[in-house]
């Protein structure tokens, strides 16, 4: 059974190490059967993982698991008129920090998923740089576990029946009874719930890091995910209001279509000018409550795409200095904050990385690695792959 | 070890840097599951592998060091430098194997299923020199197993080539020494005075320890002299009248019946004569005389001789002590006339041999040879010899200046080179091909030497030198002004 204890605020030490020993327990996880009992018939030695081919850049999709955003029909807020663009201000660097998290998927087994994380935190203040990794090597997720580690999970971001149904008949021992119809359907949903765990664990740590600073998230600060329990997000602003930190969502590619237009073209109006327009007005009530913090459109570099930025600020603190400290501390000009660059750099996995993690993975869990020819490239080859 | 690609008669492979892995070393590649067919395979180079995003994760790492401080707060990626620690490597095939027999490859290839296991050393002599019955004193190892040659596959022409410092006068010692235990004749034209050192060598110092006789030597020295140090004008009377007569009082003298000791043609003799009936043709013959007279270099009729027959100088290589003739102390042009005469001299001696049934033929020894013999004489030196007896072998540390030698060659001992020119022109050699030579010139350890050709049947076998014996002196030792500092 995996136990990890719920974070409170100010242990950040505690918490620290329980997402260690989280994932130390999870390593350590093995196969109910021994590698003689599940080898197949004919094969010397080992079991078999197929391995999956994954595209990392898969993970930069939207996350198709997030509530559609979807057109928003802005409500009854059609007479309200579109705000005016604002101009970033210079002012004064803050500290900034910034989490990513990336997931290689290696292989398939009958009955386990190997995958491996990397989550980044990058922590600038006062020109300098510091990273902090958190590096899990491969761990094989087994079916049979799923549905507590599921439980775990949830119970650590504040909703112990977030991915499962539970019994509470005994309540101090609450028994899980299944996986909730869609928390993990197949391996690869599995997987990125693990994913959005460690960085949001990571993002937890980070709060220590930004006083009087900002929180940089890469995604929109929306409260209902299927990934994040509703109270994880309000509970991580308190902390970082707390420290006198605000937090930004940074959604490169957001979905959100506000009176039938979709953000990106928020700032056609202005066209090659470093600049910001304030949208929440214009969004229906109902949307304006599934997010957290005020939504804006923004441009950073005069020829850079716009997108979807979201402001958590503290009380006593503008949207407006938030935003302007965020393109003093962070942005520079660049036509995305290179600081979010950074931390998906530090936790994406290069081809060889996949090679040698496969190959740990293989040794570890005592696995033959099966390649499987990729069917773009083999049966569909010449037709231009599988896409159409 | 994997086999990644077989290409041609190149097999590229992946290694760990645990694995021990050489140039010049020796694998089998068996196939499996049957191990019945195999390739016997040499490895010439080793390179960096590189696969698809390692450049990415090398700057990656890079970028990780230097404009961050990184913490790993949780690490469990184990072995992540191990792609690092791979490498790509390049072999040659040299054998197919067939159950237990080497056999020449004729383009079998395994299928991809093999096992790759390192050739023992003992073996591959065992199959590449095929145990002679009758070998040459040892003088290298392979992997620390003395490599015994066979003494006629190092016949007729063979060319020890490197760059300066390499070893090649080692090598050649070696060599002689090896030859002359065997009490074959050896004679070396020693351009650096390196080879005096060798036990029993009978060094000769021309105009030194050496006055031979004229009348041993014949006209053709004499011609040589003048021609390059004190030439006649060309196309002169003068030219033409010593060119013609010269030969016609050697042939005078040998007629003119009995002398004293050491009697024939001497230098005074021939000033006695009258090469013309012009006075001028006379003056100019007799300057010349005169001047080569005076260098000292033939022996006088009459006088005490202090140089020893050549015959029996002969006798004496013939039991084991090589003539080593010292170029050291001349000129060019008294190098060439001297070599070209002794040539001569080699192949009279050579005759007679071969007309007495006792087929002591020589091994000839040439110390940059392109500084005293034309390439006409190489050549017939490489033609030649075949039907005399002779074998020559040229130390060189300029491969470019003999380069017509190589497609000529029955054996090379290569030393490392550096220049692409010089490897370019040691991989003409008929019996390998160039990718192996090319690679493995450059990457010979110091103390180390291919030896390739009849004397390894066609094998490029790698070996370090043995240790000269305690009694020959060090090898290419020069001469600085620094020394008295030190």
């Amino acid at each position: 059974m995996i136990i990890v204890e719920v974070q409170t605020p100010g242990s950040s030490h505690s918490h620290l190490d329980a997402l260690l020993e989280f994932f130390h327990r999870l390593a350590a996880t093995r196969s109910p059967h021994t590698a003689d009992e599940i080898r197949p018939p004919g094969i010397p030695g080992g079991r078999e993982a197929r391995l999956v081919r994954f595209n990392n850049d898969d993970l930069d999709q939207p996350d198709a698991e997030e509530e559609d955003e979807d057109n928003d029909d802005g409500g009854n807020t059609h007479h309200v008129p579109v705000p005016r663009v604002r101009l970033f201000n210079p002012v004064e660097k803050v500290p900034v920090v910034a989490v990513d998290c990336g997931l290689s998927r290696l292989g398939d087994t009958a009955d386990s998923v190997i995958a491996s994380l990397r989550a980044a935190m990058i922590i600038v203040a006062k020109e300098e740089h510091h990273v902090r990794l958190f590096r899990t090597g491969p761990l094989e997720l087994l079916t049979a576990d799923k549905p507590l580690v599921l439980h775990a999970m949830g119970e650590s971001m504040g909703q112990d029946d977030f991915f499962v149904l539970l019994d509470r008949s005994d309540a101090a021992n609450p028994r899980v009874i299944t996986v909730k119809q869609g928390a993990a359907n197949h391996g690869q949903i599995y997987v990125d719930r693990l994913r959005n765990f460690l960085e949001k664990q990571v993002t937890v740590l980070a709060v220590d890091h930004c006083h009087g600073g900002l929180l940089v998230i890469d995604g929109s600060t929306t409260l209902r995910t299927r990934d994040t329990p509703p109270s994880f997000l309000p509970r991580l602003t308190s902390d970082v209001h707390e420290r006198g930190a605000a937090i930004v969502g940074v959604s490169k590619t957001s979905t959100l279509t506000v009176r039938d237009r979709p953000i990106q073209f928020w700032l056609d109006d202005v066209p090659r000018m470093p600049c910001y327009r304030h949208l929440s007005p214009l969004l229906s009530q109902a949307r304006r409550e599934r997010n957290l913090g005020e939504t804006y459109v923004a441009r950073f570099s005069a020829l850079g795409p716009s997108y979807r930025i979201d402001v958590c600020a503290p009380d006593g603190v503008s949207d407006e200095a938030v935003l302007n400290q965020f393109y003093s501390s962070c942005v520079g000009g660049a036509a995305y904050p290179p600081i979010l660059v950074m931390a998906h750099a530090m936790s994406y996995f290069t081809s060889p990385d996949l090679i040698l993690l496969r190959a740990q993975a293989a040794a570890m869990f005592n696995l033959r690695p099966e390649e499987t020819m990729p069917l773009s490239e083999g049966v569909f080859g010449p037709f231009a792959g599988i896409w159409k | 070890m994997q086999v990644v690609r077989i290409t041609g008669d190149t097999v590229t492979f992946v290694f760990h840097t645990d694995e021990q892995v050489e140039v010049g070393q020796q694998f089998e590649i068996t196939e499996l599951p049957n191990k019945s067919d195999g390739l016997i395979v040499q490895v010439i180079s080793q390179e960096s592998l590189m696969v698809e995003g390692v450049q990415a994760q090398i700057v990656q790492d890079e970028l990780e060091r230097r404009f961050t401080t990184a913490e790993r707060v949780m690490d469990k990626e184990f072995g992540m430098a191990e792609l690092r620690s791979l490498k790509l490597g390049t072999a040659k095939i040299r054998k197919h194997v067939r159950g237990d027999e080497w056999c020449a490859w004729s383009g079998w290839i395994p299928g991809r299923n093999v096992e790759v296991v390192p050739v023992r050393p003992d073996d591959l002599l065992d199959r590449v020199l095929l145990r002679p019955t009758n070998p040459l004193r040892p003088f290298a190892k392979h992997h620390g197993r003395t490599v015994a040659l066979h003494g006629r596959k190092l016949d007729k022409i063979s060319v020890i080539v490197g760059a300066k410092g390499q070893g090649k006068s080692h090598a050649a010692k070696q060599i002689v020494l090896s030859v002359a235990q065997k009490r074959v004749p050896v004679v070396i034209f020693d351009v650096n005075a390196e080879y005096g050192s060798l036990p029993g060598a009978q060094v000769l110092r021309w105009g030194e320890n050496y006055l031979p006789s004229l009348s041993e030597l014949g006209p053709g020295i004499l011609l040589s002299l003048v021609r390059s140090l004190h030439p006649l004008p060309p196309g002169s009377p003068s030219e033409a009248t010593f060119d013609s007569k010269l030969p016609t009082f050697f042939q005078q003298a040998q007629h003119e019946g009995a002398r004293e000791k050491n009697e024939g043609v001497d230098i005074p003799y021939l000033m006695a004569q009258k090469f013309s009936e012009t006075s001028a043709v006379n003056m100019a013959i007799q300057a010349r005389l005169r001047r080569i007279h005076e260098m000292r270099l033939f022996a006088v009729c009459g006088s005490v001789s202090v140089t020893p027959n050549l015959a029996d100088l002969y006798e004496n290589a013939c039991a084991g002590d090589p003539i080593v003739i010292d170029l050291s102390g001349l000129t060019t042009g008294l190098q060439k006339a001297l070599v070209k005469a002794m040539i001569k001299q080699v192949e009279y001696i050579c005759e007679a041999e071969n007309a007495s049934g006792q087929g002591r033929w020589p091994y000839l020894f040439f110390e940059e040879s392109h500084l005293y013999l034309s390439e006409a004489a190489v050549v017939d030196l490489t033609t030649r010899p075949r039907h005399l007896g002779v074998a020559s072998v040229f130390v060189t540390n300029q491969p470019q200046a003999i380069s017509y030698i190589f497609p000529h060659l029955d054996n090379l001992f290569l030393l490392g080179l550096r220049h692409a020119d010089d490897v370019r022109v040691v991989s003409k050699v008929a019996f390998a091909d160039t990718e192996t030579l090319e690679a493995l010139a450059t990457r010979l350890p110091e103390h180390h030497m291919m030896m390739l050709g009849i004397v390894t049947n066609g094998y490029p076998l790698i070996v370090s030198l043995d240790p000269l014996p305690a009694e020959v002196g060090p090898t290419g030792v020069t001469k600085s002004t620094w020394d008295r500092f030190e």
